[in-house]
């Protein structure tokens, strides 16, 4: 055997240790697709934002109380930016610690800080010397955070980590349902009530016409010599059919506004969700000595900026 | 009215202009006890149908009803609790401000109506006054010997018109 096909053999045994051992994955792909995220959920709220302010059709009276409601809802989505950014530091924090490889106990507990950090970001308060009260969700957390501390190796501090980081994101996708949804919907039936006030006038001029229509078709049928009165109250209705005809075009595009902000809402929630399972998948790639695969958070992201777009249409 | 009743409106029992007075008053009344967030979207809706199922001849009331209540639904969906019993404060005024151009205008149909009735009694007794006085005459002229049932008749029909004559004017 000659030198240089003992050099490359003995190469090859040791690539074929590291393969067994293997080497921890690129954390990265994982911690780019949170940055992503984390740009499209600022991105998606001033578009909801930017929307609700174009949305006319408020009643001059109602402009002040309006843009409070607006600015409620800017501070409740700023908590979900708060929370993405949260996500964006433990997810940079996790591609880190798996860069440096280490397998310390200053490793899981840098896991176990982010994770405690991105409860905190996410409006979940964890018990503490100064926290009396602490809710059902942030005792898990916290109970999790703690199994993660005493973690022996970094594949199981992600592994623990994640039963957290779900109930992390549920928390959010519920908090999302409790205030951002019934404030959109407040939102909406206010513009729609708007709308319909300005159009009343006719609304209930029609509605008092088409009363005497009912009748006056029921005695057209008893006595043909009543016909006539028929196409009178036809022109009449006729003479507010185009006001009405705008409301309707006007309610349908709030209701086509509505709807919109809403998908994008609930994208939000799919989003946060798989976030969590490309957590679960980051966990999964750090046992398995294998690639990280971040294509299924990568595609909701893609479907969040498809909404963003369609809401600053309309 | 009560939050059980509430959700079992049936829009058709309302017909004229002083059934929605009466409904948008006892909307209006449970304001004050609209203290979670669902009731307060609860009455908020039914404020909005109200608006939606209304209808009346008098086009003028009907629209300032319409729009008191849509103005008290919009205040009540506000998030600003002060802006929202302001805007509330503000609605209950334009209703009552509603009602009472309605119930004056009620009252004046009234009175119109009143004043018609005894001009058209005054007309009917003038007029028998003189029927009366045009048969008396004519019974002057008519001898019981020439029209014995004539006669008769007119007198009977002066008889008739004197009677109705003084229940007109004791009307």
């Amino acid at each position: 055997m000659s030198e240089a096909t003992h050099g490359r053999l003995a190469a090859a045994s040791v690539c074929l240790l590291l393969a067994a051992c293997g080497s921890l994955p690129d954390a990265r792909p994982f911690a780019d697709a949170t940055g992503t995220w984390s740009a499209s959920v600022k991105a998606s709220g001033q578009a909801l934002v930017d929307s609700l302010r174009d949305a006319g059709s408020v009643e001059p009276a109602d402009k002040n109380a309006y843009e409070q409601d607006i600015k409620k809802f800017e501070e409740a989505w700023s908590a979900r930016i708060k929370a993405a950014q949260g996500a964006v530091a433990y997810s940079g924090s996790i591609a880190d610690v798996v860069a440096a490889a280490g397998e310390t106990g200053q490793t899981v507990n840098k896991v176990a800080d982010s994770l405690g950090a991105l409860a905190g970001a996410s409006g979940i308060t964890l018990a503490g010397p100064t926290v009396s009260v602490v809710s059902d969700v942030a005792k898990f957390v916290g109970a999790q955070v703690a199994i993660v501390r005493v973690s022996r190796k970094l594949e199981d501090a992600v592994a623990q980590a994640q039963p957290a980081v779900e109930s992390i994101a549920e928390h959010l996708v519920s908090e999302s349902s409790q205030q951002l949804k019934p404030t959109l919907e407040r939102t909406y039936k206010n513009i729609a009530s708007g709308i319909k006030q300005q159009y009343e006038a006719d609304s209930n001029f029609a509605a008092a016409v088409a009363k005497r229509l009912e009748q006056a078709r029921a005695d057209a049928l008893k006595d043909p010599g009543k016909a006539g009165g028929l196409q009178e109250l036809d022109r009449m209705l006729a003479a507010v059919g185009g006001r009405l005809k705008e409301r309707d075009q006007r309610l349908d595009q709030a209701a086509a506004s509505y709807k919109a902000r809403l998908q994008l809402v609930n994208a939000l929630s799919t989003t946060t969700l798989a976030w969590a399972a490309a957590h679960r998948d980051l966990a999964g790639a750090i046992r398995d000595k294998r690639k990280v695969n971040a294509a299924e958070l990568q595609e909701t992201i893609g479907d969040l900026r498809d909404l963003i777009k369609k809401v600053r249409a309309l | 009215m009560n939050w059980q009743k509430l959700s079992a409106i049936d829009w058709e029992d309302f017909e004229t202009t002083a059934d929605w007075v009466k409904l948008l008053n006892d909307l209006l009344g449970l304001k004050d006890s609209a203290d979670t967030p669902a009731k307060r979207d609860q009455l908020a809706d039914k404020l909005d149908e109200l608006a939606d199922h209304s209808v009346s001849d008098d086009l003028a009331t009907i629209t300032k009803l319409d729009a008191s209540a849509r103005k008290a639904a919009r205040a009540l969906r506000h998030t600003n609790i002060s802006q929202s019993i302001q805007e509330l404060a503000e609605a209950t005024a334009d209703y009552q401000a509603a009602v009472k151009e309605f119930t004056a205008a009620s009252a004046g149909l009234k009175k119109e109506a009143s004043l018609l009735r005894l001009e058209k009694f005054t007309a009917a007794t003038s007029s028998l006054t003189e029927t009366i006085a045009s048969l008396k005459n004519l019974s002057q002229v008519v001898s019981a010997k020439d029209d014995k049932k004539l006669a008769a008749a007119i007198v009977q029909a002066v008889e008739s018109a004197q009677e109705l004559r003084a229940l007109l004017e004791g009307s």
